[in-house]
């Protein structure tokens, strides 16, 4: 049986961006967890105030066999989870070559005999998608429950009909209420994300580019507190970066010299054969929030990758 | 089924946790400060073990609140539940809902440990 979109007026929509991959999702998701499990994979769940909505998996395959393969192992993964489903229906219509099928399952008290707490009655819906060049597979669990505002039919279809591959030397993230751009060579290394701070380490050939977003800036940066003296302080007190002293500048730009006691630099530092610093800050006043940045580069040319959204502060 | 069968606990998903209404106790009190916000003070009295007797019988602990925690307990009115509180928050300061969630349940549940309030679930 065939299934057409149904339109949802009040579904609101944001971007979700994250390792060159983004779409669109519900106003009110937001990831929960990221996982690479393997160096060509990477997961992630995304969930609205009460439970995960969303598991999604990408991959970028080099064969076209591989393609075949993974699907068949998604498919085999998912029977788990499906088996018991007491109505399936394919959804047809998806951009961008998305297939997926949708599963019901009824309140599970009829044959129960598992010995199992019932379950309330929830849909799932699997999907995937594999670019025309076979060099991209992506596989999505959604999960939907009774109450829910929206239909998983459109939920579907938002994301199908908005998923981009970004194939550009700079490519977006937008997650919570960040967004930046950043090159596609840098690899997110680590996450940091806490109350009211957000950091994002990236990694590209040993280099190492720390990214922070600060929320509700407006609440400590006031009462004369200047914005890069803060930024100074903190970064001072931030124990995974030990070699420099930071020292406040002006207009955004934050200083740096060598700690007596590495004056030859510090064994991470060493480690790396990275010595150099350039360290930049911004607040968004319309946000009330700040963005500070470390690159902890090797030479010169290094900071040509920076890019022009993120070159904020002048000497 | 067996004879000695554990007991089913009765379980709180999220769902319901945070449609719960933050209550303050009857024996906090809330001052005003000059800048602002706001300070609580709560009067415990003893408890009932051995070394309890060396304690004074009734303590009084106050607590200052900064201006996000003062935000969270005026928005504390016995009829708002948790998620309102987290929505009214997220509006206030402009921040992701996450991070409000995760910060403003933080700060019930040290509430909580300091029997500065109790949250009622339907």
């Amino acid at each position: 049986m065939e299934k057409s979109r149904v339109d949802s007026p009040g579904l609101q929509s944001r971007r979700f961006s994250w390792d060159a991959v983004s779409f669109l999702i519900p106003g009110n998701w937001e990831l929960a967890l990221y996982t690479f499990p393997k160096r060509t994979h990477t997961r992630i769940e995304l969930e609205d105030e009460f439970a995960v909505r969303l598991e999604a998996e990408w991959t970028r395959p080099k064969a076209k066999d591989d393609i075949e393969k993974l699907q068949e192992r998604y498919e085999r993964e998912t029977k788990a989870l499906t088996a018991r489903a007491s109505h399936k229906e394919a959804i047809h219509n998806l951009e961008n070559g998305w297939m997926a099928t949708e599963y019901r399952f009824s309140d599970g008290l009829a044959g129960n005999d598992s010995g199992r707490e019932p379950e309330m009655p929830h849909w799932l819906v699997t999907a995937f998608h594999t670019s025309s060049d076979a060099g991209f597979f992506c596989f999505m669990i959604l999960y939907a429950y009774p109450g829910d505002k929206d239909d998983p039919l459109d939920i579907i279809h938002l994301i199908a009909d908005e998923f981009r591959r970004h194939t550009a030397d700079i490519v977006p993230w937008e997650l919570y209420d960040i967004r930046f751009e950043i090159p596609r060579q840098f690899l997110l290394q680590n996450t940091l994300f806490d109350i009211g701070s957000k950091l994002m380490l990236f990694g590209w050939k040993l280099r190492r580019f720390y990214l922070w977003h600060f929320s509700a800036a407006n609440m400590f940066l006031k009462d004369r507190v200047v914005m890069e003296e803060w930024v100074a302080g903190y970064l001072n007190g931030f124990s995974r970066i030990k070699g420099p002293l930071f020292l406040p500048g002006r207009n955004g730009v934050i200083n740096w010299k060598r700690r007596k006691r590495h004056f030859l630099g510090h064994r991470d530092e060493i480690s790396r054969w990275c010595f150099n610093y350039r360290i930049r800050a911004r607040y968004q006043r319309q946000k009330k929030q700040l963005i500070v940045w470390v690159f902890n580069y090797r030479n010169g040319e290094d900071l040509e990758l920076i890019p022009e959204s993120l070159r904020f502060g002048q000497e | 089924m067996p004879t000695f069968s554990r007991r089913q606990q009765d379980s709180i998903d999220r769902r319901r946790s945070l449609a719960g209404i933050p209550i303050i106790h009857e024996n906090v009190t809330i001052d005003e400060q000059a800048d602002n916000t706001i300070a609580m003070k709560i009067k415990r009295n003893r408890g009932a073990g051995f070394l309890d007797r060396f304690r004074p019988p009734v303590t009084e602990k106050r607590y200052e609140l900064d201006e996000f925690g003062t935000f969270v307990v005026r928005q504390i009115d016995g009829h708002r539940t948790v998620m309102d509180v987290i929505r009214a928050f997220e509006r206030r300061f402009n921040m992701s809902h996450r991070e409000v969630e995760l910060g403003v349940v933080a700060f019930l549940k040290l509430l909580m440990k300091r029997h500065i309030l109790s949250i009622v679930v339907k």
